[in-house]
């Protein structure tokens, strides 16, 4: 292409840029309003949604609480007459907070908070002990008494032993992994399984496949509903990549690999598919991979532009990255052994971690690089979050006390220290605040939290003192002018060109991005802010924001704690990293070396985002899942009434 | 469950504030500072783009050329030598050297960094050569020539010559000067420091002329201070060290003292007023404040307010101690007072013509802030035209007009062998010829005797080149 033409068509496309990224976000607002519209109006047709069984009340309790009243149960909670409770029961004679509750495939699991317990069936139930209720049960909470009442299709008879009963020690058989799945649906017991049993078994298979399929019309019906605005984006998110790839590689003087047009034509088409036929077959959010593609997108275009070899390298990973996102999707989906899992991830985070300890080597004053043979570089840093969250998600979930809590939390302070001693402090960080945010998250110790805080903030004070590189990114922050040309010149480099960008920037190619050190990976903020603006700048983050967003719309549709707390790590994960590099970038708090996500150029971190995007994918599957199931079930009742 | 929903929506929340606070400082410091990082000597980008862009011209404020670009992409400056020299400071080099020049400071038009999409398009389609703005400044050419040849002769020094009522700078002289067309040798002599803008980088104790901020600060908080009477014996003594004056003056009121410019007597008035009321009034008048106008750098004046001992307040009263300002930042005081308490922003700028003739809109500024109330300002004019009327600063009087001013002889140095800086800061009370100066002679010596005959003949000759 002719200079003149690349120079006009860069600098329109910087205008064209931000037009999409407006557009996408209005898109995807008028998206998450007209889905919350459409859960209200599910929610208030059939109050079944979302509920595990129902507990009617056999004695009456007090004026607010008549006989006969149906309180209804989620599949997991707590139980109390406190008003934050799950199953609020207006009774004072009943404790605030009397027990937690999780809905498996034999029945209600019920585990004491109070030192009165309860009663099932005359059986006392103390802290410590752990109760499973079918349908029938009476229910003692002091003096008053309730009835729960299943509906037929929740528990499986094959998996179901005769008769209520009380298991003693719930510590021990967690720690088991029998039985309570604690937060993840149980496990068939096999061993005990009879001839007829499998026969019955099989009745019910049928039985299932036959719910399946009408799950899945309904799971079509719910992707449906809002699919337009989804669609659009994803035409939009191609038509904006592909148009910013022609131009990459039509750039007068670079050199293009010749494997890269094939691996643009192929990167086009993935952000199609996957947004737009993927979420059909596999569980994937639309919305989320929208966006998700859109800054993959917008980071491969900015990288093929200023350093096509290293753009082409991002492609490759972001193709990968898609697979590995789809397995993080379903293994979540149908994680049943938390246990497990968590262990491993405990083990072999640890193990990730030490390698760089063991063969890597300093580079930029830290040593948290292994070189692994194919892959080239790799930073296990990277990948350990999602162990991270993992382990965080499944030890703080279940309404467990603090010393339940802590093998997780010192995992996470085994992974703090070996980031410390790698001197990779930006990202030690990020793994400590987000063990903190989820810390809250899960069981809200206002007190333990603040101690928290106090303790990282002398932590930080001591990492000031300690190591010398931590204070001079502390005064260049506070000044880097007083020094241009030496520890000032990263971040007044990346400042000069936010500033000489302007508001619609000076055209893709245009520029001098290569004046930044590290301008691909952690200042690609400011390359993005100097050729397509300023503008374009702030809206990257607002469609940040729009993700974030996005996820907890997702999160707080999950039914279990595990769920709940899996997203939510993700979502501190993905924000806090964004936060710390955009405000190190302009200068509003000290840099810290953590790269942007999705956008910055890095095989490790790209596909650690995208495994994390794909647990949130997870995350929300399985509510959608039992939505589109407990819908099945409602509609087929209401013919029966009419 | 429904716990952990809530507080995580509480922390989304959190999430969302600081993306708005990233978002806040994010436009905040493009809006503010963008155009100076553009304008930054260490931005490589404009060396490029002087490459691929031709620069727009300079003119004065009467359209004489001050700088171009020729066919060839060379930048040339004014032929007559005598001129160019005397706008050397405000227009700049073209290396960039002079950092607050307008060929650095204005990079961001000259250059072209601030055509919209249309015109940007229409060049880049048309091929063609991308032009600059052409900026038309408010000073004038005749005017800075004028202060530079009566100057007095040998002496460093600034002069600012302002409209007080628009804020407009009407020269801005500093001496040395040097030449835009012979680079080399300006920059073979760093002992001269002539790259340097002495209106508006150059940081004087104010002297005698910080007086006028004392008085504000005085009618402003002592309610009773024009029936006081102050007995100057020639020495005050709030504490170790004395401050002293030349001769006794004796029993006077505040406004003898103000005329006849009594150390001693603003002294003890200052240990009135304490460090905290004599701070407010000084960081009102914008001292300490990182001055961030549009068009022009100013560096920041300073005034100390940490717990002042008596003594450090006493010569900070008087101008002296750590109290450091620039010409510019006088020059501006004068211009509240004038203006009944409203200083307004200084402008360089008066005009940016597009390559294609249009105007571009100016950038809207700050406006004129309220530094002082309007009575207070009234009666510190009237002192200041007391003092040329019968005062210290009767040389600086301008027949017809009524003038008004304060001088101020700071010392630089202890050593009494060194020549004070002689200040003159007024202005011409008449609004049909509302000029504000400042002179400044470094080590000239007496205020009196040589700053205000140079604010003289500098508002007459404004007058008669009717700016």
């Amino acid at each position: 292409m002719d200079g003149t033409w690349y120079r006009a068509a860069g600098l329109a496309y910087g205008y064209f840029a931000s037009l999409c990224a407006i557009a996408i976000a209005l898109l995807l607002l008028r998206r998450f309003r007209s889905e919350r519209a459409l859960w209200r109006r599910i929610a208030q047709s059939t109050p079944a949604v979302g509920c595990a069984c129902v507990f009617r009340v056999v004695s009456e309790g007090g004026k607010r609480l008549a006989k006969g009243t149906q309180l209804r149960v989620p599949m997991e909670g707590t139980m109390g007459s406190a008003a934050g409770c799950d199953v609020c029961i207006p009774y004072r004679k009943v404790h605030l907070r009397s027990a937690f509750f999780w809905m498996e495939k034999d029945g209600l699991h019920m585990a004491p908070l109070h030192r009165d317990g309860f009663l099932v069936d005359g059986v006392q139930a103390q802290p410590g002990d752990e109760a499973i209720l079918r349908d029938g049960a009476e229910l003692r909470l002091g003096d008053l008494r309730l009835r729960l009442s299943m509906q037929p299709g929740r528990i499986s008879a094959a998996d179901a032993p005769a008769g209520p009963y009380v298991t003693r020690k719930r510590r021990e058989s967690a720690q088991r992994g029998k039985g309570s799945g604690l937060g993840a649906p149980g496990r068939a017991n096999d061993k005990r399984r009879g001839r007829k049993e499998k026969k019955e078994r099989s009745a019910s298979q049928r039985e299932a496949k036959r719910m399946d399929a009408a799950t899945r019309d309904r799971r079509r019906i719910l992707s449906r509903t809002a699919g337009l605005e989804t669609g659009l984006t994803a035409l939009l998110t191609a038509v904006f990549q592909a148009s910013g790839m022609v131009l990459a590689l039509s750039r007068p003087d670079a050199e293009i690999p010749q494997t890269a047009r094939m691996l643009c034509m192929a990167v086009v088409a993935a952000g199609l598919f996957t947004t737009a036929l993927l979420p059909r077959f596999l569980p994937i959010d639309p919305p989320a991979m929208a966006l998700t593609n859109f800054f993959c997108g917008t980071g491969i275009v900015i990288l093929m532009t200023v350093s096509p070899l290293r753009g082409q390298r991002q492609m490759i990973v972001y193709l990968c990255g898609l697979v590995f996102m789809v397995l993080m999707s379903l293994t979540v989906t149908r994680l049943r052994h938390t246990r497990v899992l968590s262990v491993a991830a405990i083990l072999g985070g640890t193990a990730l971690l030490i390698l760089p300890l063991l063969y890597g080597e300093w580079i930029n004053g830290a040593k948290n690089w292994v070189e692994v043979p194919v892959i080239g570089s790799f930073q296990p840093s990277e990948v350990v979050k999602l162990c991270l969250i993992l382990v965080l998600a499944r030890y703080f979930s279940a309404h467990r006390t603090i010393t339940e809590m802590m093998p997780a939390v010192f995992f996470a302070a085994a992974c703090m220290l070996l980031l410390m001693l790698q001197r990779d402090l930006g990202t030690a960080l990020i793994y400590y605040l987000t063990t903190l945010i989820l810390f809250y998250a899960a069981c809200g110790n206002l007190p333990l939290t603040i101690l928290g805080i106090g303790g990282g903030a002398g932590a930080a004070c001591l990492g000031y003192r300690l190591f010398s590189h931590v204070r001079v990114r502390v005064s260049m922050w506070r000044n880097p002018w007083s020094d241009p040309y030496g520890g000032g010149y990263q971040i007044i480099q990346a400042l000069l060109a936010i500033g000489s960008g302007g508001l619609f920037g000076v055209g893709l190619g245009q520029g001098t991005p290569d004046r930044i050190p590290e301008y691909y990976n952690d200042f690609i903020f400011a390359v993005i802010c100097e050729q397509l603006g300023q503008v374009f700048g702030v809206l990257l983050l607002i469609l940040h924001v729009l993700l974030i967003l996005r996820g907890v719309i997702l999160v707080s549709r999950a039914r279990r704690s595990f769920e709940m707390l899996l997203g939510c790590g993700v979502l501190a994960v993905l924000g806090i990293q964004t936060f710390m590099i955009v405000a190190g970038v302009i200068k509003l708090i000290p840099l810290t070396g953590v790269t942007m996500p999705f956008l910055s150029y890095g095989g490790s971190s790209l596909f650690s985002c995208m495994g994390m995007i794909g647990i949130l994918h997870g995350t929300c599957f399985g509510a959608r899942d039992a939505l589109a199931g407990d819908l099945f079930e409602a509609a087929p009742r209401r013919e029966v009434k009419a | 469950m429904k716990a952990i929903r809530r507080r995580i929506r509480l922390l989304t929340a959190c999430f969302g504030l600081m993306i708005g606070l990233v978002i806040a400082y994010f436009g905040y410091s493009v809006s503010f500072y963008g155009g100076r990082w553009i304008a930054s000597p260490h931005n490589p980008r404009i060396s490029r783009q002087k490459k691929n862009v031709v620069m727009g011209a300079v003119t004065d404020r009467d359209g004489a050329m001050l700088a171009w670009t020729n066919e060839a992409g060379e930048r040339h400056y004014n032929p007559d030598r005598a001129t160019r020299m005397a706008v050397s400071q405000v227009v700049g080099d073209s290396e960039g050297k002079v950092s607050t020049g307008v060929d650095t400071f204005h990079a961001q038009y000259l250059l072209g960094f601030k055509s919209g999409l249309f015109e940007r398009l229409t060049d880049a389609i048309m091929g063609n050569e991308v032009h600059g703005d052409d900026l038309e400044l408010t000073v004038s050419e005749r005017l800075s020539r004028y202060i530079t040849e009566h100057f007095p002769q040998g002496r460093r020094g600034a002069a600012v010559v302002m409209n007080w009522k628009s804020g407009e700078i009407l020269a801005m002289v500093s001496l040395p000067q040097f030449d835009p067309e012979n680079l080399d040798a300006a920059l073979s002599d760093d002992t001269a420091g002539a790259l340097m803008n002495r209106c508006t980088q150059g940081l004087y104790p104010p002297g005698s002329t910080f007086k006028i901020v004392t008085l504000a600060s005085a009618l402003e908080n002592l309610p009773d201070v024009e029936d006081m009477t102050f007995d100057c014996t020639g020495r005050y003594n709030p504490g170790g060290y004395s401050v002293t004056e030349q001769s006794a003056h004796g029993k006077q009121t505040l406004s003898e003292a103000f005329s006849h410019s009594c150390n001693t007597a603003f002294a003890a008035l200052s240990q009135r007023l304490g460090y905290e009321g004599l701070g407010r009034t000084a960081e009102a008048l914008r001292f300490n404040e990182n001055f961030l106008f549009d068009d022009l750098i100013v560096y920041n004046s300073s005034y100390p307010i940490d717990n002042l001992s008596a003594e450090d307040l006493a010569w900070s009263s008087i101008g002296q101690g750590r109290v450091l300002a620039t010409p510019l930042h006088m020059a501006l005081i004068a211009c509240a007072v004038a203006n009944g308490g409203r200083m307004p922003e200084p402008r360089l700028i008066s005009r940016i013509l597009t390559p294609h003739g249009t105007e571009r809109a100016l950038p809207a500024g700050k406006g004129a802030l309220t530094v002082m109330p309007a009575s207070v300002a009234g009666r510190v004019e009237a002192e200041m035209i007391r003092v040329v009327e019968r005062g210290t600063g009767t040389r600086a009087a301008v027949s017809g007009y009524v003038v008004a001013g304060k001088t101020g002889t700071a010392e630089a140095s202890n050593d009494k062998g060194i020549a004070a800086h002689a200040w003159f800061v007024g202005y011409i009370t008449n609004p049909s010829a509302p000029y504000a100066v400042c002179v400044l002679v470094e080590n000239g010596g007496s205020g009196g005797s040589v700053a205000a005959p140079m604010a003289r003949r500098i508002l007459q000759k404004t007058i008669d080149l009717k700016l």
